[in-house]
C-alpha cells in the first residue's frame, strides 16, 4: 500500500482537499559515483560489461570510463579479457566464451586512473522458462495528469522451478510498428521539389528497453512458480499500440544477492519515498573498490539463467487507442525559404488546405526514434 | 501602586502558612522601638521581623515618621494608619496585609482582627441537603457546609472527609489547590484530579480553598459525620495589581518536577478544531518537545524519540493505537476525559518500559449528586456523554461514546471508488466509581476502539483496542493510601490486500498486555512523599497469520508465532523538600525482563551479523520457560533550588529501559505496523536523560516562563537494515539492527495563565542523530556514518491564544512552525542494462521545506439563563487559516523519461467546520 495513494484516496473520502503539484527540490550536491553495468548469461553472448559515472538529475548525458581493463572471471576456471567495442562498453568474444549453468563468475577491473573493483563470484543459475505472458485490458489513474488511460496490463507466469526456492527478474524490450501522421509530398533542400516516395518514411519500427524491472521470489510461495506476476503497464495513449507490438520478455532466475538488490532499486524507482514506504538508501551493487571496500560503487554485475519469451499484440480491441495527431502549419510553409541549410530537410504535405508543414516526427516517422525496417526477427 | 518585594521567606511562607500563621499571630507586635521611622521603613522592619508582607500604595505620607507610643498588634496598628490616609486594610491567614484605595481586597478577610464572630454559623445547618456548591464571588460572610448527618456521626469523634476542587466555570477539577482548615492547623493539597480527603473531628471548622489563578473560597464545614463534598472556586477574572498569591504546588518554580506537563480539558477546548473534533492530543503536539509525525500519521516525537517511546495510559489502560483513521482523529473521547499529565523528562520512577514520555490520562469521572448529558455533532462523528450518580453521593457511572456517522456519503456518490469504500471509526469508554466507605474506593474502567476502513475493493483495514482496569484505592488514614489496580487490554490488527491478485494477503496480529499494579504513598509531613510499590506487565504478543486472500493467491501461509515476556518493576520514589529552598526528587526502579517461551531460538557464530548465513544452532524451550532474562536499574533524580521568590533553577537526571518496541522502518508510522518484544536476540533498549532547567514567575505570577535544555542518549535503538520487508518477517533480528540515538534540545515557554487573554509561545531547538555502526558492512545502517532521524526538526515554535470576550464568546488561536522532517532525496541517475535508475544520498540528508499552519476557532455559548433543560453551544474553526500548502510528503516519478518531483498536501486550503456541544442544565452545569 503506498502512503500517497492511500492519504490521497482517504482525503478524497473525507471530502477534503489534498493535491499533488510539481515539486523541484533544491539538491546542492551531486554524487559522482562509479557505475558497473554487466551480466553474463547462459544464453550466446557476446556479453557486454559497461563502465559510467552516475549523472545528476537534470543531466541525461552518458560519461563513459574508457580504457579499462575488463575481465569475466570463472572459478576455478578461465579468465576472459573483454574488448571495448564502443566508449566504456566492454564485450566478450562470443567464439570464446559462453556462460554455462552451474558454474560461478565475477567480474575484474581496472579503470585507467589504476581503481580497481571486483565482484564476488556468483553461481550461474538454470532458468525454468516462462510459461504466458498475458495482457489484461486495465485502466490506471495517474495522479500527475489527474486523469484514467487505458491500456494493457501485462502478466508473466513461469514454469516450476526445480528448486525450491527461485529469485526472478524480468527485463523487457517493446518494439511497435507505427506510422507518422502525413506522407512527404514535397521537400525544401534550398529548392523545393517533389517527394519521389511520399509514403517512404510513413511507416516505422522502433524498439525500446521497458523502464521497469519485475522481481519476484517464490519464498513465500507454495510452489516454486511465479504465476500472473505483473509486468508493466502500456498506456493506450500514444501510438505503441496503433498497429502491431512485440514484447520480448527476459526471465533472468539469479541470487538471492541479486534479486535483493534488483528488488531494492526496483522499489526505489517505481514510486520512491511514499511515506508508508521502504526509507529509500543508497543501494550498493555487488562491485567493489579492491582496496577501498567504502567507496560506494553502483550497478551490478548479474549472473543468471536465462529464458525468453516473445509476443505479439494487434491494435486493441477492448478500448480504443487514442493520441494526439500533429497539425498543419499552413502559414509556416511561407517562411520555409528563410531556414538556413541546418534545418533541411523541410517537408511538406498536402494538407485539405494546400501545402503545410509540421513538427518533428509527423512526416518522417525515423525523427520519432524507430527505422524504416522491421527487425529481422519481426512477423508481420 | 508600587510593590516591596522581599524575597527572604517567601518559598518559606508559602510551604509552611498553615501551621507558620497560627503559631506566630500573637507574637506580631508593633514595637515602640520603631517610632521614628518612615512608615517605609516601618514596613520594612515589620517584614524583616515577622516574615511577612505588606503592601501598601506609594502615598506621600509613606515617607512621613510614625509614631508608636505603646506595644500593639501590628494588625491593629497598621489598622489605624490604613484608616487615617483613607486606605481599607486586608489581612489573610498568613498575616500578609494589604492596603488598597476605596474597598479592601474581596475574599481577603482581616481574620486576626475580625475573628470569629465574622464567620457565623448557620442556624439550621443540621440539613441533610448540602449544598454542593459554594460561590464565594462578592461573599464576606461564609456560608457553612454540612456534611453528613447526626445519626450517622453518634458516638464517633473524627470522620473522613472527602470531594473535589472544581472551577466554576469550566467544572474542570482543580489539581494542587490548598485546602486548610486554620482552626485546626490542618491542611491538604488537591490531587491531579481535583480530589481531596482529610480526617476532621467532629464540629465546625473554617476552610479556606486558594489556588493560584482563582479567587480563594472560604467557608465553614460543619461535620456531623464522614461524607463527601464539591468545592467550586472562580477563575480570578480581576487582576489585582498588587497581589497574585500562589500557593499552588504545581507552580513551576515550586516543585521538582521536569518536562512535566498537565492538560486539562479546559485547553482541549481552547484549541482550534481539526474537522470539527476536539483533540487532547492535538494540545500535546502543541507543547514544546512534542511534535506530531505529521497530517494523517498517527504518532508522536518527544525530544528526538522515535513515536514507539512513548506509552499512553487511559485510566491505566495502554492504548498502542492513539488514532482512529491513520492519525487524523485521536482515539480519545475528549469529553469523556478527566485530564492528562504528560512526563517528559523525569518520569515517575512508578512508570516504566518507554524512554520517552509518559502520557497519563484520566477518565472523567461522573458526579456522584446528578445526571449529566452532553454531546455534540461534528462533520465527522456524533458524541455523547452520560454521567449518572448510581447510588446518590456514594457511586457514579460515566459513558462516552463517539463514532462516525457521515458513512452513508460514500454510498450516495457515484462514483466506484465511493461506493465500495468505507469509513467507521467509533470509541466508547466507560467508568464506574464506588466510594465503597471511608477507607476505600474502587474504580471499574473499559476502553474500545474500533477502525473499520476499506478502500475501493482492494485494501482492508480493521484496528481495534479493547481494555478494562480495576482499581482499588485505600486509605490508611489523611497521608497514607494504597492502590491495587488490574488491567488487561487488546490491540489487535487485522489487514487484506489484493492489489495485486496472485500476492493477496490477509494479515493479522494481536498484543495482550496484562498489568497488575500496587504502589503505596505516604506522606510523612507536608514536606515529604514517598512513593513505592511494583508492577508486573506479561505481554503476550500473538504476532499473527500472513495467509493467502482469495483463490487466486498463491502466498503461502505464515504463521509468525506467539511470544510472550514478562517485565516486573519494583520502584520507590521520595519527594523531599529539605529547606524553602531546595527540593529534592529521587527515584529507583529495578526492572526485571524475562522473554518466555515456548518458543524456538537460534544462536549464531559469535561476532557475527545475525543473518541466516551465521546460524549454528536452534534452541527450544517450554511454555514460560525463561529465555533470557534482562535485569536493569532505573534511576531518577530532581533537584530543585529556589533564587529568590520568582525563580527556580532544576536539573533532573534519568535512566530508563524499554523491552517492546514497533517494527517499523517505514518513514511515517504505517498502519500496518506491528509491536515486537525484545528477546533472545534483541536487546532492551537503554534511555539516559539529563536536564536542567529555568523557571521563574514575571508579573505576580501572570506570567510562568521556562527554558530547559536536555541531551539524551539511547543505547540498543532498534533501527532495519536497508529495505528489510517487516510486512511479514518471521525472523525479526535477521533485520533488526541496533545503534545508538543521541538527542539534544532547548526548551523555551513563555505562558500567561490569567486573565482574558491566556496561551503560551514555545520555540524549541533539537536535534535528534541516530547512528548504527555494528563495525562490518552488514551490521550499519547508512554506512555507518551518522544521520539525522526522521523526526529530527531543529526550529520548532507554537503559539497558543485564547481570549474571552465574555462568559458566552471566546476566540482562540494557535500557531505551528517547524522545520521540515529529513528526506533522503534520488540525487543521481545510472543506468543499468538501458534502464534508467536512481541513485539516493546518504539517509535524511535534505529536508521537506517548512511546516506552517495557523488555525482559528469561535466557542459560542448559548445563553445563560439559570432555568433551562439543556445549553447548547456552537463552536466553528477554520483549520490552515492560511490555505499554505504544507508539503505533507515528496515523492518521485518518472515522466516521458525524466524523474519528477512530485508534493503531497493535505488540508492545503483553509478548512471550516462548525461543530455543535449541547448538555443538560445551564451554562453553569
Amino acid at each position: 500500500m503506498k502512503a500517497n495513494s492511500l492519504l490521497l484516496r482517504l482525503a478524497w473520502l473525507l471530502l477534503l482537499p489534498a493535491c499533488t503539484t510539481p515539486f523541484v527540490p533544491v539538491l546542492d550536491d551531486f554524487h559522482n559515483l562509479v557505475v558497473v553495468d554487466g551480466m553474463v548469461t547462459d544464453r550466446p553472448g557476446p556479453y557486454v560489461v559497461k563502465l559510467a559515472r552516475s549523472a545528476s538529475l537534470d543531466i541525461t548525458t552518458y560519461e563513459p570510463y574508457s580504457g579499462a581493463e575488463v575481465f569475466i572471471e570463472e572459478e576455478g576456471g578461465g579468465r576472459y579479457l573483454l574488448t571495448e567495442v564502443t566508449a566504456g562498453a566492454y564485450h566478450t568474444d562470443s567464439a570464446d566464451f559462453r556462460g554455462q549453468i552451474g558454474k560461478s563468475y565475477r567480474v575484474d577491473l581496472l579503470l585507467s586512473d589504476g581503481r580497481h573493483y571486483q565482484s564476488p563470484f556468483e553461481v550461474l543459475r538454470a532458468n525454468p522458462g516462462i510459461d504466458t505472458v498475458k495482457t489484461v485490458a486495465e485502466e490506471r489513474y495517474y495522479e500527475e495528469l489527474g486523469m484514467t488511460i487505458p491500456g494493457y496490463q501485462f502478466y508473466v507466469t513461469s514454469n516450476t522451478s526445480a528448486g525450491q526456492e527461485a529469485y526472478f527478474l524480468w527485463m523487457m524490450e517493446g518494439t511497435y510498428k507505427y506510422t507518422s501522421d502525413y506522407p512527404i509530398d514535397f521537400v525544401w533542400t534550398g529548392f523545393l521539389r517533389a517527394f519521389p516516395e511520399p509514403y517512404s518514411l510513413f511507416t516505422c519500427w522502433r524498439s525500446y528497453k521497458v523502464e521497469e524491472v519485475a522481481t519476484a521470489n517464490t519464498q513465500a510461495l507454495t510452489e516454486a512458480r511465479v504465476v500472473d506476476k505483473p509486468l508493466f503497464f502500456l498506456r493506450g495513449d500514444n501510438k505503441f499500440l496503433s498497429y502491431r507490438y512485440h514484447l520480448r520478455t527476459r526471465q533472468l532466475a539469479v541470487s538471492k544477492s541479486t534479486y535483493e538488490f534488483w528488488e531494492g532499486v526496483r522499489q526505489q524507482s517505481a514510486i520512491s519515498t511514499s511515506l508508508y514506504n521502504v526509507q529509500p538508501y543508497l543501494i550498493r551493487g555487488n562491485v567493489r573498490n579492491v582496496d577501498d571496500e567504502l567507496e560506494a560503487v553502483l550497478g551490478y554485475f548479474t549472473v543468471a539463467g536465462e529464458a525468453q519469451h516473445e509476443l505479439y499484440l494487434g491494435i486493441p480491441t477492448e478500448f480504443e487507442v487514442s493520441y494526439n495527431t500533429c497539425g498543419l502549419d499552413y502559414d509556416g510553409y511561407r517562411w520555409i525559404f528563410g531556414e538556413p541549410a541546418s534545418e533541411w530537410p523541410i517537408y511538406i504535405t498536402l494538407g485539405p488546405e494546400g501545402r503545410a508543414i509540421a513538427g518533428d516526427g509527423c512526416m518522417d516517422c525515423r525523427e520519432i526514434g524507430g527505422a524504416t525496417r522491421p527487425p529481422v526477427w519481426w512477423v508481420e | 501602586m508600587r510593590l516591596f518585594l522581599r524575597p527572604d521567606g517567601w518559598l518559606f511562607l508559602l510551604l509552611l502558612w498553615p501551621a507558620w500563621s497560627l503559631a506566630q499571630e500573637p507574637a506580631r507586635m508593633a514595637e515602640p522601638a520603631w517610632s521614628g521611622r518612615t512608615w517605609q521603613q516601618l514596613v520594612a522592619t515589620a517584614e524583616a521581623t515577622y516574615s511577612i508582607r505588606i503592601f501598601y500604595p506609594d502615598l506621600p505620607a509613606s515617607q512621613e515618621a510614625v509614631i508608636i507610643s505603646e506595644r500593639v498588634p501590628l494588625a491593629a496598628f497598621v489598622q489605624e494608619w490604613a484608616s487615617s490616609h483613607g486606605l481599607s486594610m486586608a489581612e489573610d491567614a498568613q498575616g500578609w496585609i494589604y492596603l488598597t484605595e476605596g474597598e479592601p481586597i474581596s475574599s481577603q478577610i482581616p481574620l486576626s482582627i475580625y475573628a470569629q464572630e465574622e464567620i457565623s454559623i448557620r442556624p439550621d445547618s443540621q440539613e441533610t441537603e448540602r449544598e454542593p456548591f459554594i460561590d464565594s464571588k462578592g461573599e464576606f460572610i461564609p456560608k457553612v457546609v454540612t456534611v453528613g448527618t447526626a445519626r450517622e456521626g453518634l458516638g464517633k469523634r473524627s470522620f473522613l472527609l472527602t470531594g473535589v476542587v472544581r472551577d466554576a466555570g469550566s467544572r474542570d477539577p482543580v489539581p494542587r489547590a490548598s485546602l486548610t482548615f486554620p482552626d485546626l492547623d490542618r491542611g491538604v493539597f488537591t490531587e491531579d484530579n481535583g480530589t481531596f480527603r482529610i480526617t476532621l473531628p467532629k464540629g465546625t471548622h473554617r476552610l479556606v480553598v486558594r489556588d493560584f489563578g482563582h479567587d480563594e473560597l472560604r467557608l465553614s464545614v460543619e461535620v456531623l459525620s464522614g461524607g463527601d463534598i464539591e468545592l467550586r472556586i472562580n477563575e480570578r477574572e480581576i487582576e489585582l495589581e498588587e497581589v497574585t498569591i500562589s500557593s499552588q504546588r504545581d507552580n513551576p518554580i515550586q516543585n521538582t518536577a521536569m518536562g512535566f506537563e498537565r492538560i486539562n480539558p479546559r485547553a482541549v477546548r481552547e484549541v482550534p478544531l481539526v474537522l470539527g473534533e476536539r483533540d487532547i492530543l492535538k494540545v500535546a503536539t502543541l507543547l514544546p518537545g512534542v511534535q506530531s509525525v505529521g497530517e494523517g500519521s498517527a504518532g508522536f516525537n518527544v525530544r528526538g524519540a522515535p513515536a514507539d517511546q512513548n506509552l499512553f495510559y487511559l485510566e491505566h489502560i495502554p492504548v498502542y493505537n492513539t488514532s482512529h483513521l491513520f492519525g487524523f482523529f485521536s482515539a480519545f473521547h475528549s469529553d469523556a476525559l478527566g485530564g492528562m499529565s504528560l512526563y517528559k523528562s523525569n518520569i515517575p520512577a512508578e512508570y516504566g518500559g518507554r524512554l520517552a514520555a509518559i502520557f497519563d490520562i484520566e477518565a472523567r469521572e461522573a458526579s456522584k449528586d446528578k445526571l449529566q448529558i452532553e454531546g455534540g455533532i461534528s462533520p465527522v462523528t456524533g458524541r455523547l456523554l452520560i454521567g449518572t450518580p448510581i447510588r446518590k453521593g456514594k457511586s457514579s457511572a460515566m459513558v462516552g461514546l463517539r463514532s462516525t456517522y457521515s458513512n452513508w456519503l460514500l454510498g450516495v456518490i457515484p462514483n466506484q471508488q465511493f461506493n465500495q469504500s468505507k469509513i467507521y471509526f467509533g470509541d466508547a469508554s466507560t467508568l464506574l466509581s464506588f466510594a465503597l466507605n471511608d477507607k476505600n474506593q474502587l474504580k471499574l474502567f473499559g476502553y474500545f476502539s474500533l477502525d473499520d476502513t476499506r478502500f475501493g475493493r482492494n485494501t482492508y483495514f480493521r484496528n481495534q483496542n479493547l481494555g478494562a482496569s480495576a482499581s482499588w484505592l485505600h486509605f490508611f488514614d489523611d497521608r497514607n493510601d494504597m492502590e491495587i489496580t488490574l488491567v488487561h487490554s487488546r490491540l489487535g490488527l487485522e489487514v487484506e490486500n489484493d492489489e495485486i491478485e496472485s500476492e493477496a494477503y490477509a494479515r493479522r496480529n494481536a498484543l495482550f498486555h496484562s498489568e497488575l499494579k500496587a504502589a503505596a504513598t505516604l506522606r510523612p509531613s507536608e514536606m515529604h512523599r514517598i512513593r513505592l510499590g511494583i508492577n508486573s506487565i506479561l505481554y503476550q504478543n500473538d504476532r499473527g497469520e500472513f495467509l493467502p486472500f482469495g483463490q487466486r493467491s498463491l502466498i503461502v501461509p505464515v504463521e509468525l508465532g506467539k511470544e510472550q515476556g514478562l517485565e516486573t518493576g519494583i520502584f520507590a520514589e521520595d519527594e523531599l523538600r529539605i529547606t524553602e529552598r531546595i527540593g529534592v526528587q529521587a527515584g529507583i526502579r529495578y526492572n526485571v525482563y524475562s522473554f518466555l517461551g515456548p518458543d524456538e531460538v537460534y544462536t549464531y557464530e559469535p561476532g557475527k551479523a545475525r543473518l541466516e548465513e551465521n546460524l549454528v544452532d536452534t534452541l527450544r524451550y517450554g511454555a514460560f520457560q525463561p529465555i533470557r532474562t534482562s535485569q536493569g536499574l532505573d534511576l531518577r533524580l530532581s533537584i530543585r533550588y529556589a533564587l529568590g521568590l520568582a525563580w527556580a533553577v532544576k536539573a533532573s537526571a534519568a535512566r530508563l529501559h524499554q523491552y517492546t518496541f514497533l517494527l517499523s522502518n517505514t518513514i511515517a508510522l504505517a498502519p500496518t505496523d506491528t509491536w515486537k518484544l525484545s528477546d533472545a536476540n534483541i536487546d532492551p533498549m537503554r534511555g539516559d536523560q539529563v536536564s536542567v532547567g529555568l523557571f521563574g514567575n514575571l508579573a505576580q505570577g501572570r506570567y510562568q516562563v521556562s527554558a530547559e535544555a536536555y541531551y539524551k542518549d539511547i543505547e540498543n535503538l532498534v533501527e532495519y537494515r536497508d529495505g528489510a520487508n517487516l510486512l511479514v518477517n518471521e525472523v525479526p533480528e535477521w533485520d533488526v539492527l541496533q545503534g545508538r540515538l543521541q538527542a539534544a534540545g532547548l526548551e523555551l515557554v513563555v505562558k500567561k495563565t490569567t486573565g482574558r487573554l491566556q496561551g503560551w509561545v514555545n520555540y524549541t531547538y533539537s536535534r535528534a542523530i541516530a547512528r548504527v555502526d555494528g563495525g562490518q558492512p552488514d551490521l550499519q545502517v547508512n554506512f555507518g556514518l551518522p544521520y539525522p532521524a526522521n523526526y529530527d526538526r531543529p526550529h520548532a515554535a507554537n503559539l497558543v491564544l485564547n481570549y474571552r470576550f465574555n462568559r458566552r464568546v471566546s476566540l482562540s488561536a494557535n500557531g505551528v512552525y517547524a522545520t521540515g522532517k529529513p528526506i533522503t532525496y534520488p540525487t543521481s541517475i545510472f543506468f543499468l542494462n538501458q534502464v534508467r535508475l536512481v541513485s539516493f544520498t546518504t539517509r535524511n540528508e535534505y529536508r521537506v521545506p517548512d511546516y506552517l499552519r495557523f488555525d482559528v476557532s469561535v466557542n459560542i455559548e448559548g445563553n445563560l439563563k439559570a432555568k433551562k433543560l439543556a445549553h447548547g453551544s456552537w463552536a466553528f474553526s477554520i483549520y490552515n487559516l492560511t490555505g499554505r500548502d504544507n508539503v505533507y510528503n515528496v515523492f518521485f516519478s518518472s515522466v516521458s523519461g525524466r524523474l519528477q518531483g512530485y508534493k503531497v498536501s493535505i488540508f492545503a486550503v483553509p478548512i471550516f467546520s462548525a461543530t455543535y456541544n449541547f448538555k443538560l442544565g445551564n451554562y453553569e452545569s
